[in-house]
C-alpha cells in the first residue's frame, strides 16, 4: 500500500499546477476526488500532458482548469465544448477534456453540449452534477431535484431535473458513464476508459455540495452526501432519492417518471444510482463494481512494473 | 410609515422592483448581482410580492422572457452583471425595437478574460448604443429609488431602462436605506399599461419583417421617444421628491459655483470623488463634481450648461474603449463639440477591473489635473510602476491616410 501512496504523490506534484494550491474548494468538496481522477486516468493513459488540453467553463468545476498543469483554457459559462470543438479542430491530434458544472453544461450551455454530441467531436466532456450552482451561492440549477431547497427555490424546486444519460442517448453520443465521487475506482476508470473513446465521450459525476446545497437539504456535512451515493444507502439522501424518483424519461409511449419506470420494468434502484451505467455505440456495458476489480488489478500491475 | 433599514446595493434593488410592483421576474445567477434575484425568489415565496419568478437556462432567455412577459402586458424586471449583459445583448435590441419598458439593474464588472468579478463599468457601456435609458446609481438608497423612477419613465415613452450599479463597493456595501410606503409608489407609478397587448380577441403580429419603406420610421420613433424621455426623467426626478421624499435630477453638482476645475464621476466611486473635491476646497483649490446621472437620454444642455467657461474638465473613467478613450470622457468631449468657451477635456483612466478608487487617487488626479499643460485623450491613473500619464511611448510611426482630394 505504501507503494501505491507514494506513486500518487508523485502522479500529483507532475499534474498539476502545485504553485495554485490550495484549491478555492470548500474541504470535503467533491471536485478534488475528480480533478485527482482525472489526473490518475491521464497517466494511466500515459498521455504526455503537453498534448492534453483542458477546457473548462465557469462555475466551481470551472477553476480546474487552473490546477491542471497541461493546456488549459478557462471559457465562458457554457461555451466550454464550442471553444473545445476549435481547439480540436485545429489540433485533432490533441487529447481534449471539458469540466463542466450541471449548470454550466445543461443550462447556459445546454445547446453547445448538444451538438457537440451530436457532431462527435472528439473530446472527454465531464460534468460534475452536484444539484446547484455553488459558485454564485446555491441556485436553482437543471438538476436541482422536484423538492430540492435552493436561494432561489426557498420552498423547494418544482421543476423537473434533466436526466442527462437520457440527453447524451437522443444526441447521440457514444460514450456516457455515470459515475460518483463515493466510486473513486470507477470514476477514474470511466474517465480513463472515456479516454480510449475515439469520438464524443460524456461522464457525469454526481458530486456533493455539501456546503451551500447539502446545509439547505438537511446534509451539512460531506459524508452525509458522499455516502449517500450508493445503492445500499440512497434510501437516506433525500436529494438523490428526489433526483432518482423524478427524473423523467420520454419514451414513444410517451413521458415517465423514474419511478413508473422502475415500478413497471423492475428495474433496480442501483442501476439509476450514481455507480451507475456506462454504454457506449455498441451497447450498455455494466456496471461498477467490475471495475473497482479491474483497477485494483491495474493499480497492482503499476507498482510491480 | 416609510422603513429605515440596513441593506446592501443588491438588496435595495430588490425591493426596488418589490416597491415597482413588478410582475414577472426573469433571471440567471451571476455574481455579483445573484443577491438581487434570490431576495426577490424569497419574497415571491412568502407571497410578499405578488409576482411570478423564474430562474431561467441563460441571460439571453432572462431577457426573452422578460421580452415575453412585457409584450403580453406584465411588468417585467431582471438583473444582471458583465458577462450577463454581454450574453443579453441581442434581446436588449428587441425589447426596443418592441418597445418594450423592462427595467433592469446591472451591477457592473469587468469583462473576461482574465476572470474578474470587480468594479468595471466597460460592460454597461458597451450598451450605451441599444438604445435603453441609462441610470447609474451611487448609493444604496438609489439603488432602490432609480428602480422606480426608471420604470416611471420607461413606461411612458415605452423604452426599457437599466440602472447601473458599481460590484461590491455598491452591490455589497450596507447603507441605511428608506424602504417607501407602497401606497405612496403606487400613487407616484401607476400600473403599466401596455401600448399593444397579447389579446385572443383582437389578435397581432408582433416581431414582423419590415422592407426599406418602414424600418426607418419605427426607428424614428424609437429615436424621438428618447428625446421626449429626457425631459420626462427630468420631470420625474422632482415629482420623486414631492412624492416620496428625493430629489433625482439627471445630473448633479457639488460645489460648483465658482469652480475653475471640474472632475466628473458616475457610479458609486463618484462619493470618494465628492470627498476628494471637499477636501481640495479646504486646501483652497477652486474645484467641484458633475456627476452624470444619467447617459441615455444624455442630458446635453445640462452639462454644456454647468461645464460653459470652466479652466479644465477631468472625467473620471472606470472603464475604456481601446482605440479611443474612457466612454464618459467620449461623451462630455462630444456634448461640449463647438460650444464658443468649451474648457479643455483630460480623460482619466483609473479603478480598471476593480482596482481601488480612494480619495487619495482623486487627491493625486486632481493635482495632476492642475499641473498638466495639454489634454489628453486618456491618463492612466494607477497602472503598477508608472505615474498618471498617457501610454508608454513608443516610436511614432506616421500612419498612411488613404485621401481622395476634390482636384
Amino acid at each position: 500500500m505504501s507503494n501505491a501512496t507514494v506513486q500518487i504523490s508523485i502522479t500529483l506534484r507532475d499534474y498539476l499546477r502545485a504553485d495554485r494550491l490550495p484549491t478555492t474548494w470548500c474541504a470535503g468538496c467533491g471536485l478534488g476526488i475528480i480533478m485527482n481522477a482525472i489526473v490518475q486516468a491521464v497517466a494511466y493513459r500515459r498521455l504526455d500532458m503537453d498534448k492534453v488540453s483542458m477546457v473548462s467553463g465557469i462555475g466551481c468545476t470551472g477553476r480546474m482548469s487552473g490546477y491542471v498543469d497541461c493546456n488549459t483554457v478557462h471559457t465562458t459559462h457554457g461555451r466550454a465544448p464550442a471553444f473545445a470543438t476549435g481547439i480540436k479542430l485545429a489540433r485533432p491530434e490533441m487529447t481534449v477534456i471539458t469540466v463542466m458544472g450541471d449548470g454550466d453544461a445543461m443550462s447556459i450551455g445546454g445547446n453547445h453540449l448538444v451538438h457537440a454530441m451530436r457532431r462527435n467531436i472528439g473530446m472527454v466532456a465531464i460534468v460534475v452534477n452536484n444539484n446547484v450552482y455553488g459558485l454564485t451561492g446555491g441556485q436553482s440549477s437543471p438538476t436541482t431535484p422536484v423538492g430540492g431547497v435552493s436561494t432561489t427555490t426557498t420552498a423547494g424546486s418544482f421543476e423537473r431535473p434533466m436526466d442527462l444519460e437520457a440527453l447524451a442517448r437522443t444526441a447521440g453520443a457514444p460514450f456516457f458513464a455515470r459515475a460518483t465521487v463515493n466510486h473513486t475506482a470507477s470514476l477514474t476508470m470511466s474517465i480513463e476508459k472515456a479516454l480510449t473513446v475515439d469520438g464524443f465521450a460524456l461522464v457525469e459525476v454526481i458530486s456533493n455540495c455539501h456546503v451551500i446545497y447539502g446545509r439547505m437539504n438537511g446534509m451539512p456535512e460531506a459524508s452525509d452526501m458522499i455516502a449517500a451515493m450508493d445503492g445500499d444507502t440512497w434510501r437516506t439522501n433525500p436529494a438523490l432519492l428526489k433526483r432518482a424518483d423524478q427524473s423523467i424519461r420520454v419514451t414513444a409511449a410517451g413521458v415517465e417518471t423514474a419511478q413508473e419506470l422502475r415500478r413497471r420494468e423492475g428495474v433496480s434502484q442501483d442501476e439509476r444510482s450514481g455507480r451507475g451505467v456506462i454504454w457506449t455505440s455498441s451497447g450498455s456495458i455494466d456496471l461498477s463494481h467490475r471495475y473497482q476489480r479491474e483497477m485494483t488489478a491495474r493499480q497492482h500491475d503499476e507498482v510491480a512494473t | 410609515m416609510p422603513e429605515r433599514l440596513l441593506l446592501t446595493g443588491n438588496h435595495a434593488a430588490a425591493y426596488g422592483a418589490m416597491l415597482s410592483r413588478v410582475e414577472v421576474i426573469s433571471a440567471y445567477p451571476i455574481t455579483p448581482q445573484t443577491m438581487i434575484v434570490e431576495l426577490l425568489s424569497e419574497l415571491t415565496a412568502s407571497g410578499e410580492l405578488p409576482a411570478k419568478f423564474i430562474t431561467v437556462e441563460s441571460e439571453h432567455s432572462a431577457m426573452a422572457a422578460c421580452v415575453g412577459a412585457s409584450a403580453a402586458g406584465a411588468r417585467a424586471y431582471t438583473a444582471t452583471s458583465g458577462q450577463g449583459l454581454a450574453l443579453m445583448h441581442e434581446m436588449l435590441h428587441w425589447a426596443v425595437g418592441a418597445r418594450l419598458p423592462i427595467v433592469l439593474t446591472n451591477v457592473s464588472r469587468a469583462m473576461a478574460p482574465g476572470w474578474s468579478i470587480w468594479s468595471d463599468q466597460t460592460d454597461i457601456l458597451s450598451q450605451r448604443d441599444v438604445g435603453w435609458m441609462m441610470l447609474f446609481a451611487e448609493s444604496v438608497q438609489e439603488a432602490q429609488d432609480f428602480v422606480i423612477w426608471m420604470y416611471r419613465v420607461a413606461e411612458q415613452v415605452y423604452l426599457p431602462g437599466m440602472v447601473g450599479m458599481d460590484a461590491f463597493i455598491l452591490s455589497h456595501t450596507a447603507e441605511p436605506l428608506i424602504v417607501h410606503d407602497r401606497d405612496r409608489v403606487d400613487a407616484y407609478l401607476p400600473p403599466f399599461e401596455p401600448l399593444y397587448d397579447l389579446d385572443p380577441a383582437d389578435p397581432r403580429a408582433y416581431g414582423g419583417l419590415v422592407n426599406r419603406d418602414h424600418y426607418f420610421e419605427l426607428r424614428y420613433k424609437v429615436y424621438e421617444a428618447m428625446e421626449r424621455a429626457g425631459r420626462l426623467l427630468a420631470e420625474a426626478g422632482e415629482e420623486f421628491a414631492d412624492a416620496l421624499g428625493r430629489r433625482y435630477a439627471p445630473v448633479e453638482g457639488y460645489m460648483l459655483d465658482d469652480a475653475e476645475y471640474v472632475v466628473m464621476s458616475a457610479g458609486a466611486m463618484t462619493s470618494n470623488v465628492r470627498q476628494a473635491v471637499k477636501d481640495a476646497r479646504e486646501r483652497g483649490m477652486k474645484v467641484g463634481l458633475l456627476r452624470l446621472v444619467a447617459l441615455r437620454p444624455f442630458p446635453f444642455a445640462e452639462v454644456r450648461r454647468l461645464l460653459a467657461g470652466r479652466h479644465k474638465v477631468a472625467v473620471l473613467d472606470r472603464n475604456l474603449s481601446p482605440g479611443h478613450s474612457g466612454i464618459f470622457a467620449q461623451e462630455i468631449r462630444s456634448a461640449l463639440s463647438g460650444m464658443p468657451d468649451a474648457p479643455p477635456v483630460y480623460g482619466y483612466v483609473m479603478g480598471i477591473g476593480g482596482r481601488d478608487v480612494r480619495v487619495e487617487t482623486v487627491t493625486e488626479t486632481l493635482d495632476d489635473l492642475v499641473r498638466r499643460d495639454e489634454p489628453d485623450l486618456a491618463l492612466y491613473v494607477g497602472v503598477k510602476g508608472l505615474p498618471i500619464g498617457p501610454v508608454r511611448a513608443f516610436e511614432q510611426i506616421p500612419v498612411p491616410v488613404k485621401v481622395e482630394v476634390a482636384r
